[in-house]
């Protein structure tokens, strides 16, 4: 097999990017799946440090929720965790739940503070702010943050 | 390679740990920053900072040297940005991948053992030289659960040929060798004896778990003993310039990772 068809099929196998069985013979199975489960693990983890609300708020589904937004989303980018993270907690906030919207809201108003998201996937999706934030923060304590413009701008919250 | 400064030992730079770096800047002999997580002007400013206080090295995770399909130039023109402004003495990445076919793998994939994946990573190594004009390139082992189909070398024969035909230094990480040795069993030390250790300029250390029926390098432990002593053997037989303590996660308190900075110090000096 060529290099290029290789790592395609090794991608594909270790993030299950994609519908098809990828070719991936004269490789362990398990060794794959132990290193896809790994991989999990870790996003898992740098996901749990970006959104501690939604970690908190989730409590001991927290693990199995992740793993389904995984399955769903490959993240990119040179931030590739807070692609993920950012993911994750917009899903959430357009859910049901309004106690995990609300938490998943407040996380991303963090991410948000210190990052923008392009829409379009690439090195740069994730990008330090640069433009002014004012958003409403309800966890622990309702206060409204606001951010100046330029980078590195100042942050000021008001309890309310 | 001979003309590289020397730093002695010092840590993985991360931000929760960034007054503590400042106070401890005399014990520390450089710290070592992912460009990666530089985002945009404030970050730049942040490092420019930092290096006034301490050497900054440079080591990347997410070029995708090996890649098949190429490097990506929007990553190689943020490298080039942060080297810039950094001007580090030298720029380290892994021979690995990270990318295929559109999707990010989001971890360190091992490239097979033979001869298009030595050419692939050397061509991709020629076109980084490009955005990194006179900056020595080194190379780091990594660590891998599985060894992919087509093997026509070992491991330590696959590293040669890659830094020979890259002409990159080597940055060896003995905790990657600890780990690799005991998940595929073999000798670390017929091992570290094969490579060519007079390219060996920075050593990583870490520390990792037992997980699901292998040893993960995890870097949220201390360096375990095993790699301490890799480190006394590899140190009067290598030019080394700079060892790294590498933590991810589970971060210390910051005088627990300084005693293992002083430990690697020691051994660097008992080898001179």
């Amino acid at each position: 097999m060529q290099l290029a068809d290789l790592q395609k099929s090794l991608a594909a196998g270790l993030t299950g990017s994609t519908g098809d069985d990828p070719d991936l013979e004269g490789l362990s199975e398990d060794a794959v799946e132990r290193t896809r489960r790994a991989l999990i693990a870790k996003r898992r983890q740098a996901a749990a440090h970006l959104l501690p609300r939604l970690r908190a708020a989730l409590g001991s589904v927290w693990a199995e929720c992740f793993s389904d937004h995984a399955e769903d989303y490959a993240p990119c980018g040179l931030l590739y965790h807070v692609d993920d993270a950012w993911e994750l907690a917009e899903a959430v906030t357009r859910g049901p739940d309004r106690h995990l919207a609300i938490a998943a809201h407040d996380d991303l108003v963090f991410l948000r503070l210190r990052y923008a998201r392009a829409r379009k996937s690439g090195a740069h999706r994730i990008q330090e702010r640069r433009a002014p934030l004012v958003a409403l923060v309800r966890m622990p304590i309702r206060h409204l943050v606001v951010r100046m413009p330029g980078s590195g701008a100042r942050v000021w919250s008001v309890r309310i | 390679m001979a003309e590289l400064p020397c730093f002695g030992a010092g840590v993985s730079f991360r931000s929760a740990w960034r007054w503590e770096v400042v106070r401890h800047r005399a014990e520390l002999g450089a710290v070592e920053q992912i460009p990666e997580d530089v985002a945009g002007p404030a970050g730049l400013r942040d490092l420019k900072l930092l290096r006034t206080a301490v050497p900054v090295l440079l080591h990347g995770i997410g070029l995708s040297l090996g890649s098949a399909e190429g490097l990506d130039p929007e990553r190689v023109r943020h490298i080039a940005r942060v080297a810039e402004a950094v001007e580090p003495p030298w720029f380290s990445e892994h021979i690995a991948f990270t990318r295929a076919g559109g999707v990010e793998i989001g971890h360190l994939a091992p490239l097979p053992f033979h001869r298009e994946a030595v050419a692939t990573l050397a061509a991709n190594a020629a076109t980084l030289r490009k955005a990194l004009p006179g900056l020595p390139l080194l190379l780091e082992n990594i660590a891998y659960s599985f060894v992919l189909p087509g093997a026509t070398m070992s491991e330590a024969e696959f590293v040669r040929a890659v830094l020979e035909e890259a002409d990159a230094g080597l940055l060896l990480d003995l905790e990657n060798v600890h780990a690799n040795s005991r998940n595929h069993c073999y000798d670390p030390l017929e091992y570290l004896e094969s490579l060519p250790l007079e390219r060996a300029v920075e050593v990583h250390l870490a520390g990792g778990v037992f997980r699901d029926g292998e040893y993960a390098d995890t870097h949220t432990r201390p360096v375990p003993e095993a790699s301490w002593a890799l480190l006394e053997w590899l140190a009067p037989r290598a030019p080394l310039r700079a060892v790294i303590i590498e933590r991810d996660d589970d971060l210390p308190p910051f005088p627990e990772l300084l005693a293992e900075v002083r430990r690697a110090q020691e051994i660097l000096n008992a080898a001179r």
